[in-house]
Parts: structure tokens; sequence; C-alpha cells
């Protein structure tokens, strides 16, 4: 964020209509501004323009949409058919295309200058969107463009109609002279990652009140330009609460896992409000973990959430069912929502959107993320991953949520815990850490489970055995099974037979008795 | 050779609709908007106008209007091109024809020869 400046009084603004946008500017464009959109070809500057026009139409206003490109405006309006902001009836009354090229051509910067200010009066226009400005800088002399330039915004202050100048991003790093004497700058940038392109959107300058800084994710759909502002620069803007207060409130509670003996090594359960990190190699159980603690709260008729990018709820719900988890009961009593976010979303904050407004909608008490890796696909996740899932959580932490974040480790049969880059920053701020693995011996797979860290709570730090059997996860009463099992060293018989971690009847479903 | 007059604020409508009524024999004049067009008209007359709807200064529904309240032009035939979708109410504007943009030229001079009297040739 900038510093926090007070918005002068004489200035109003007015929405975009493009809702991500209105975000990062605060409230949307001021009244009676001047806006220069530059991108390159295939941006969505036209589309931009165009949805800016309808919605400014929609709720009230007037428009002229004049455009300096080859394109005619009745091909320019079918290719806006397809998109949900466009609607004939307004086109020609409330709102109106006009071609400025052959005023250009004939009578100069001046004779089009004129135009675009007779026209604005004569149809009382509150926005004007002036397309391909770039060919007006290429026919004119830098002085004639710069007065041209403060001619229209002179133009736009008394008349108080908002003028937006769609521009192509030159060629040039360098700082361009309009960009000096426009009061907003949005520029919308292409950039590849590997052989991915992404959109992303940056406001450079913003005259007259804070903005949401660097870069944000924008994509073209359906609904015109959609602008999904960085989650972490959003949420550092705009924290809910501060998490230290939260748990401080909550401390005294307790979040019973739905594991008799690991509620038992945690005192109880998990802190109200904690967040927890489930780390362990595929396949050693943390799903199943996961959903005990969801149907846990479930019992206990707290909202809860699953979040994850592996299993759709179907598939979930069939996968659990043979562990005696039963996720349907608990969907259908209205105490657990299941979504499924597909790992190829590019868009980190669209799924970051998704789960938010869940656990805001639900005022959802029990969260599980199911696998933290399925956040690494997306587009620029390398660079900025780890403060993305920072912000998240702290979020999250605000909200109240007791949340268990799972994270997959690359080494199956690792001893230690080997941390994927992405998520060390989250790892630092989780409250608590728990650790599943695998130990192989004589030819037997054992899981392992133990508490690494728990923030503002006593635990039990032995390793203990634990089973996946048809009733679910079954921790060994004792650190004695584990022991044996990590030394690997052979026990005499009479002492092996003293070591009676499971009941009867607690098989493994996932591996062999040992 | 008959006369045409073609109104449009977009320049490349207008030189194509020129080199295609040159192509077909017929004397072109142009204008940029209505006001234009209306002073073209107060000098020549033209068999036919073919004007946009969507223009600077006075658009083609304004022009519509004009040359049907004056006695001088309301015999001219009036071809309105449109991207608009949507018909204002005209009152009583009684215009020849309404081409929805986009469309083909053949068309256009299907149009325009329906529109003129019979003798009438390029």
């Amino acid at each position: 964020m900038t510093e926090t400046l007070e918005q002068p009084p004489g200035l109003q603004r007015f929405p975009s209509g493009i809702a991500g946008l209105d975000r990062i500017l605060g409230g949307g464009l001021f009244i009676g501004g001047n806006y220069l959109v530059m991108g390159p070809p295939g941006a969505g500057k036209t589309i931009l323009g165009n949805q800016l026009c309808f919605h400014h139409i929609a709720t009230g206003g007037r428009a002229i949409y004049f455009s300096l490109l080859a394109e005619t405006s009745s091909r320019l309006l079918t290719a806006l058919e397809p998109f949900t902001f466009y609607t004939p009836d307004p086109v020609g009354d409330a709102l109106t295309y006009f071609s400025g090229y052959g005023v250009l051509e004939r009578e100069g910067l001046e004779g089009l200058l004129k135009l675009i200010r007779s026209e604005t009066r004569r149809l009382r226009a509150t926005l004007l969107v002036l397309d391909g400005t770039t060919v007006l800088e290429g026919v004119s002399s830098p002085q004639d463009w710069m007065h041209f330039l403060h001619g229209l915004y002179v133009s736009a202050e008394i008349t108080r109609c908002t003028t937006v100048l769609l521009m192509q991003t030159p060629p040039s790093t360098e700082l361009l002279r309009e960009q000096a004497i426009v009061e907003g700058l949005i520029e919308l940038v292409m950039p590849m990652y590997g052989m991915r392109a992404a959109r992303e959107l940056q406001v450079r300058k913003f005259r007259g009140s804070a903005f949401l800084e660097g870069r944000h994710p924008y994509a073209i759909t359906q609904a015109g330009i959609v602008v999904h502002p960085r989650t972490e620069e959003v949420l550092a803007a705009a924290p809910v609460a501060s998490p230290v207060m939260v748990a401080t409130a909550q401390q005294e509670s307790k979040k019973s896992i739905g594991i008799p003996r690991l509620d038992e090594m945690m005192r109880g359960g998990l802190p109200a409000g904690s967040i927890t990190l489930l780390l362990g190699p595929s396949g050693t159980g943390k799903t199943l973990l996961g959903s005990h603690f969801l149907l846990a709260g479930s019992t206990q008729g707290e909202p809860g959430l699953y979040f994850g990018f592996s299993e759709t709820a179907s598939l979930l719900e069939r996968k659990l069912a043979r562990f005696g988890l039963d996720i349907p009961r608990a969907r259908a009593e209205g105490h657990l929502e299941i979504l499924w976010q597909s790992p190829l979303q590019p868009i980190l904050d669209v799924a970051a959107e998704r789960l938010l407004e869940a656990t805001r909608q639900r005022r959802v008490q029990r969260l599980f993320i199911d696998g933290l890796g399925g956040w690494q696909h997306a587009l620029g996740a390398a660079s900025r991953l780890d403060l993305f899932l920072t912000a998240l959580v702290s979020e999250l932490q605000g909200q109240g949520v007791t949340t268990m974040c799972s994270a997959e480790l690359p080494a199956l049969f690792s001893p230690t815990v080997e941390l994927p880059m992405a998520i060390r920053g989250i790892a630092s701020q989780a409250d608590n850490l728990l650790f599943l693995r695998y130990v192989e011996l004589e030819s037997q797979l054992y899981r392992l489970l133990s508490i690494l860290k728990m923030r503002e709570s006593d635990y039990d730090p032995a390793i203990r055995e634990f089973r996946i059997t048809a009733q679910g996860i079954d921790v060994a009463p004792t650190f004695a099974s584990a022991q044996a099992i990590l030394t690997g060293v052979a026990l005499p018989s009479s002492r092996k037979e003293q070591i009676q971690p499971f009941p009867a009847g607690a098989e493994d479903v996932q591996g062999r008795q040992p | 050779m008959t006369a045409i007059l073609i109104i449009d604020d977009e320049i490349s409508i207008v030189e194509m609709l020129c080199a295609f009524f040159e192509e077909e024999g017929w004397q072109v004049m142009t204008a940029s908007n209505g006001q234009e067009g209306l002073e073209r008209l107060a000098s020549v007359r033209p068999a036919v106008v073919v004007s946009d709807v969507m223009m600077p200064v006075l658009d083609g529904w304004e022009l519509c209007r004009r040359m049907q309240a004056d006695p001088r032009y309301q015999s001219i035939p009036l071809v309105l091109m449109s991207a608009v979708r949507t018909m204002p109410d005209l009152l009583g504007c009684r215009y020849a024809a309404l081409l929805s943009k986009p469309f083909g030229l053949d068309e256009l001079l299907q149009t325009i020869t329906r529109l003129l009297p019979p003798n009438t040739s390029s």
C-alpha cells in the first residue's frame, strides 16, 4: 500500500464496474479524472474500455467511445455481443460510438480535440473513452501531443467528464511524457511463466488515493475483464482482526481431532483458532486425519470446510467411507462443505477468494486445506506462494477458524522433515506441527506420528505408531511400539510380547499386519 | 451520371463505399457527419443519400428528421446504415431504408436500386 491519503473533499468516485479494479483503486475512478490504460495488443484494453462504458451508462451515466482504430464500430459491437456486460439498447443513445480517424486525418489533433469537446458537451457525456491513442502520438509532434492531452484533461475537469485513454504500450521502457500528466495510469501486461502466458494489471499511478500496489492477475471472461487483487496485498491492507487477540480470546478452548489418543497427546485437542500444519509423505493418512478433525466438529454442530485439490466430493466420500468416516451424513446435516479446487487454476487468488468466501459465508469454525502443494501450479506461484499462504493463514487466524493444512513431503522414508521451499513461511507461522511418516522394518511398513510443535499448549512429544483401520486412524496407546520400530533392534521375545500397543482387531487396512 | 452522397464518420467505410460506387459508374460525394451532409445537400442534389446513424455533430436520425422537414429534401431517398440494434422513436421520420451493419455491398446496391425511380441508371 502507498501511504494512506485523505481523499480531497472535492473528489467523488464512481465504480468502474470491475470489482477487483475498484478494490485496487480503493473505490473506483474519480469523476472528471483522466486516466491512461496501457497494454500490448491482445491485453484487453478495448474490452476494458467498453466494459467501463456499459457499466457507466447502466448506472445512469452517458458515455462516448471515440475510436481511432481501423476497426469499424459495427465490427466492434459485433465482437462485444458475447460479453454479458453488453446490451444493445443504449447504443446510439446513452452510449455513442464515433470514429475520430477521419477528423484526425483532415484536421489534425486540434480538429479532433475540438470535436471531442463539442460532442462531450452536446451529448452531456460523463465518460469518454478514446481508443487507439497510439495513433495520435505517431502523427503529431511532441508539443502538439502534449497540447492535445492538456486540452483533453482540462475539458474533462471542467465538464466533469471522466476521460480514459487506451494506448498500446510503447516499446521503450522509458517514462512516457503522458505518464507525467495523467492522474492515473493502469498498465496491462502479459508475462510468460514458462510456456504459459499470464495477464496482470498494475496501477502505476493514481492521484488522490491510496491503491493496492504491484501486479494483480486478471482474466478475460464472458463477463469481461475480471481482476483478482493479489490476496496478500488485499489482506495486508484490511486484516480482519489481530491474530494474537483472537488466539488470546480462544486459547482456553480446545478442538478435538476425533482420534482419542491423539487428543490425549494434545491435552484435549488443537487450540481453537490455531493453525496446524500436517506434514507427511504421500499415503501416510493426512487426508484421513484431517477428515477426522472435520467430522469431530460436525458432531458438535461446528461448521466445517474441506478444501482440497485432489478429490471431488463424491470421490472423497467413497474413499473415506472405507475407513468408517461418514462424510455424506455430515454434509446432509449441513455441518460440512466440501470444496474441490482444480490444481490447474492458473490464478492463485481465484482459489483464495473461493476459500475465504466460503469460510465467511458459513462462519466456518474448522477448516482442512488438503494439500498446500495444490497451489504451486498457479502462475507466478514460485515467487509469491510463501507470502500468499502466510497472508491466507493470517486471515484465517483473524477469523478465528481452527485450520489444519496438509503438505506432502517428497521423501517417503526420511526420518527428517525437509520442507518444500514454498511452505517454509507457513511452517514457521503454524501454531502446531504434526509429522506423519513411514518406517520400514523387516520388510514391513509402519506409520508413525509425532507432534513437533504446539504453541500455547502442553503436548506429548513421544513418537507413536498409528494404523489406518476400518474405523479410521487408531493411534497406539503408548510410544513402546514406535520405540521398537525406530530402534530396529530385535527385542527379547519376552519384552516384545509385553508391547501390545493395539487392541485385537485393529488391523491396518492400508498395510499388512505387522 | 447518377449522384450519391455518402455520410459516415468512419473514413474507412467512406473510402470503401466511394471506390465501390465509382466503379459502378456513380458520381460520389462525401461528408463526415449529418451537418456536413446537409451543407452538401444545399449545393448538390444526389439521387440518394447513404448515411451512418452514429456520427458526431449531427447523427443519422436527426439528419433524417431534417430532410423530412425540408421540402427540398423530402423526395430524396435516404438509406441509413446502423450498428445500432434498437431503433429510437423516429416520430414522423419516413426514411427509405435501414440497413443493419454489417451488410454486403450487393445488399446495399439492391436497396438503393429498389428506391430509385425505374428509369434511373448509374
